[in-house]
């Protein structure tokens, strides 16, 4: 078998990216040349990697997709990283799951789809049946089609009448969307990708972005090679391959950030960077859940954070503070911050994003070109299907809370299901709702699209769960085996990517649709078919009587209309047209928004306004800076587990890897899981590299073999979440942020030992 | 050591005379253009500031050369 060194990836990763700018790699110039020859089709779809939400063409020939390029009328620029260039190689993967597996005798073996669809149904009725609805759960994904999540949505709260409804981003992005809320009134993003192209200074967070997020990155450096006096500021433990171009790299102890922050806010108050008149006009200050507190209040409380006592908490430069501060704030220079899991996946990860908009309420940089907040996104589709689709436990769609009873009443109309119908109190979120298959509470739950088996943080409990004899796992996937669909008792073959039609809603509010390109392999189904099915099987074939996605489609334009996501006029014909549109679009005139809360731009912005900006999303019309202390993780290191445990991701994988290690440039590329430690810590650990550790928290245990590096901190190990075969989340905490239920993946104790 | 892709704008008809005497630079490969104005180099430099300082001298001292623009950065971690 061909090896494919990290080196060698990164030159391939590098020469395609090159290749790409000057038109295409070899293979899809000779493409497109045959394109003419032969007749071949190119269909525009999106990439089904990260949230960034890369623009791309599919070229099919023979039924087949052969090669993709990027889309330059996109906002990628016709760029794509190497795991987008190589998505064909997921489709025809030895491991697609070709056709239904029911569990018999501990075995799961072929099944027609009339049987496996017979026995989820009958099993679903059953539980309902006797244990009431909330006996059942779906368990979706940021990766799932919008039309495919608003089906599962809605037939789980309208229709059985549970809403045990959550999907992976509760993993990723929970924290980010509260952050919003609370401090905005409403979720996503204000800003967008060309901010950065806008950006004097870029404050990355909590992101590898050149791993996680490489055409963001490729923008980023872009920007710092032809912006005059560009600084990057990156706060992470790690030094990571983004930590490269920054003009500041801040190493702090892990989940210690939030005193940082607090600083950067008392140095930009203590040297008279502040707005006074943007807080006057537009900024509120609140504590705890009460907006009522001042600027005064804010002052005093930010007096004890100064960068010498933060400094002390972090295990960071106090100089380097200020530094960032100052850049940050500087007048006339335009600031913009991006951060992801970092910040997201803790247990203080919602007023870790707080804190990140107090730096820009308190300057005025927001809402014009280069000065916005921006959460970036882990999956393709977590925003646009999840985040405001409302397919959480807590939402119903577009901005509606389970939990308010106009919105109820509101969808239910909608829904035309009589009122009473959705129940106001909301379901378990993710970590509970497995803790209660656990419990033997819910007793049929219905995986879509992910891979939970892996992903859940203290992993190896959640697996028991599912492995319980009295509790009924459906996980419709496109590959099996995965860590999930080992322990299921049926897999539905689901259509993967390019096998199906839908619209995808990435970081930035840009929605796009992915067209049907060729038929599902074998026997697959796409979702959005076989939730319809399972919908008539369990009575509720009305709620969803659609023949097509554009059929759903065509139903959420009138549940999102008068919403402050109104994109009532991205009708599917400008969706197949456009390369993109960003949202609020109320009419099918309107060219989309650039920037929220934005005069002239945002339509939900009186055009009389008498100010630039309107925070429309709460009552007062106000942003809220909110007085959040500096708060440890849940769990230190102590004598017992010394090191800190944080995980997170490489650039040649993509979650848990399901499509990655079907790429053959990418299967023998850094897919192991290494405990990648500085090289004092192995030095008194007496390991070299190559050699094995056993790594041991309080959940669990786990052998890894050893990365020396001096891109770790010392006393921090990292593990990257994507091998199947040594998971980081065996070892993972699941203590929750109490507001967003988000996971602490992040940090942990742990103990290292020589294997 | 720090890995990068980078698009190399030329004047026109100059890139295949940029492309050559690029090859003999160390830790460059030209790996492709369009014959006319544009080169596709992966380029491999100790830093970042090693590969920002490459990419101005190119610029400054080869008259052909109109920019450097990166596409992709990457790093070679020790292990």
């Amino acid at each position: 078998m061909t090896t494919f060194s990290r080196r060698s990836f990164l030159e391939a990763s590098a020469a395609a990216s090159a290749l790409a700018a000057l038109g295409g790699m070899p293979g899809v110039r000779q493409a497109m040349a045959a394109t003419v020859a032969g007749g071949e089709k190119w269909v525009k779809s999106v990439c089904r990697y990260c949230g960034t939400g890369c623009g791309l063409f599919i070229g099919v020939k023979d039924g087949k997709v052969f090669a993709v390029k990027g889309d330059k009328d996109n906002h990628n620029a016709g760029f794509l990283c190497l795991k987008g260039f190589l998505l064909p190689q997921i489709l025809t993967a030895p491991d697609r799951c070709l056709h239904p597996l029911v569990r018999k005798e501990g075995k799961l073996v072929r099944a027609s789809w009339e049987e496996a669809m017979s026995l989820v149904a009958s099993k679903f009725k059953e539980a309902i049946e006797k244990h009431g609805p909330d006996s059942v759960a779906f368990y979706g994904s940021g990766q799932g089609l919008t039309e495919e999540t608003y089906c599962a949505n809605k037939l789980f709260k309208a229709g059985i009448r549970t809403n045990n409804v959550e999907g992976n981003p509760r993993l990723c992005m929970a924290s980010a969307v509260a952050g919003y809320v609370t401090t905005y009134g409403k979720d996503e993003p204000m800003g967008l990708y060309e901010d950065i192209d806008h950006a004097d200074v870029i404050l990355l967070i909590g992101s590898n972005t050149a791993e996680a997020h490489p055409i963001v990155f490729q923008r980023v450096v872009r920007r710092k090679e032809t912006g005059r006096g560009v600084k990057v500021i990156v706060l992470d433990p790690r030094f990571t391959p983004t930590s490269r171009i920054a003009d500041l790299h801040i190493s702090f102890t892990p989940g210690n950030d939030l005193a940082i922050l607090n600083a950067m806010a008392h140095v930009l108050v203590k040297e008279g960077m502040v707005d006074e008149g943007f807080i006057a006009k537009h900024v509120a200050f609140g504590e705890g859940t009460e907006v009522n507190k001042g600027f005064e209040d804010y002052k005093a409380f930010l007096a004890e954070y100064t960068p010498e006592k933060a400094a002390a908490i972090a295990g960071c430069r106090p100089e380097d503070i200020v530094t960032a501060a100052r850049w940050f704030g500087e007048r006339g220079k335009a600031a913009t911050s991006m951060w992801t899991m970092g910040l997201n996946q803790r247990t203080k990860g919602v007023w870790a994003n707080n804190l990140v908009h107090n730096l820009h309420l308190i300057t005025g940089k927001i809402g014009t070109p280069g000065n916005t907040p921006f959460s970036l996104t882990g999956q393709p589709n977590a925003c646009g299907g999840v985040r405001d689709g409302g397919a959480l436990s807590h939402l119903l769609p577009y901005g509606r809370l389970v939990a308010n009873d106009v919105h109820r009443a509101e969808m239910e109309k909608l829904w035309g299901v009589p009122e009473g119908t959705l129940k106001p109190k909301p379901g378990l979120s993710t970590v509970d709702m497995f803790r209660a298959l656990e419990a033997g509470d819910i007793k049929c739950m219905y995986i879509m699209c992910t891979n939970p088996g892996q992903s859940l943080p203290n992993v190896n409990r959640y697996r028991k769960a599912m492995e319980r004899a009295d509790a009924f796992v459906v996980v419709a996937e496109a590959f099996h085996p995965t860590r999930t669909s080992e322990l299921a008792d049926v897999v539905l073959p689901a259509a993967l990517w390019a096998e199906k039609e839908g619209v995808y809603g990435c970081a930035e509010r840009r929605y796009q649709l992915l067209e049907q390109a060729i038929p599902p392999a074998g026997e697959a189904r796409p979702d959005f078919a076989i939730l319809c099915d399972l919908a008539a099987r369990l009575g509720h074939g009305k709620l969803l009587p659609f023949k097509t996605p554009a059929d759903v489609w065509a139903e959420i334009l009138t549940i999102c209309k008068g919403t402050v996501y109104d994109f009532s006029g991205m009708t599917r014909e400008r969706l197949k047209e456009a390369h993109g549109l960003l949202w609020p679009l109320p009419t099918q005139g309107h060219p989309g928004t650039k920037r929220r809360y934005v005069k002239g731009d945002d339509p939900m912005v009186p055009a009389d306004h008498p100010d630039r900006i309107l925070f429309y999303g709460r009552p007062d019309k106000k942003a809220v800076v909110w007085l959040r202390p500096q708060r440890p993780p849940e769990e230190v290191p102590d004598t017992e587990f010394p090191f800190f445990l944080t995980t997170g991701r490489e650039i040649e994988h993509w979650h848990t890897a399901t499509m990655t290690r079907n790429c053959k440039e990418l299967a023998n590329t850094n897919l192991e899981s290494m405990a990648q430690l500085h090289p004092n810590d192995a030095k008194k650990l007496g390991v070299r590299a190559g050699q094995s550790v056993r790594l041991t928290s309080r959940r669990g245990s786990q052998v890894f073999r050893v990365k020396v590096t001096d891109n770790s901190k010392e006393g921090v190990v990292f593990i990257h979440m994507h091998d199947p075969d040594r998971m980081c989340n065996v070892l993972t905490i699941d203590a929750v942020d109490p507001v967003s239920r988000q996971p602490e993946f992040k940090v942990c104790g742990v103990r290292v030992e020589k294997a | 050591m720090l890995i990068a892709g980078v698009v190399i704008e030329t004047l026109p008809g100059r890139a295949p005379q940029v492309a050559l005497r690029l090859t003999s630079r160390a830790g460059v490969r030209v790996e492709g253009g369009d014959g006319d104005r544009r080169l596709a180099v992966v380029v491999s430099a100790p830093s970042g500031g090693e590969l920002e300082r490459w990419a101005e001298e190119l610029v400054r001292d080869d008259e052909a050369v109109l920019g450097v623009f990166p596409t992709y950065v990457g790093e070679d971690g020790g292990q």
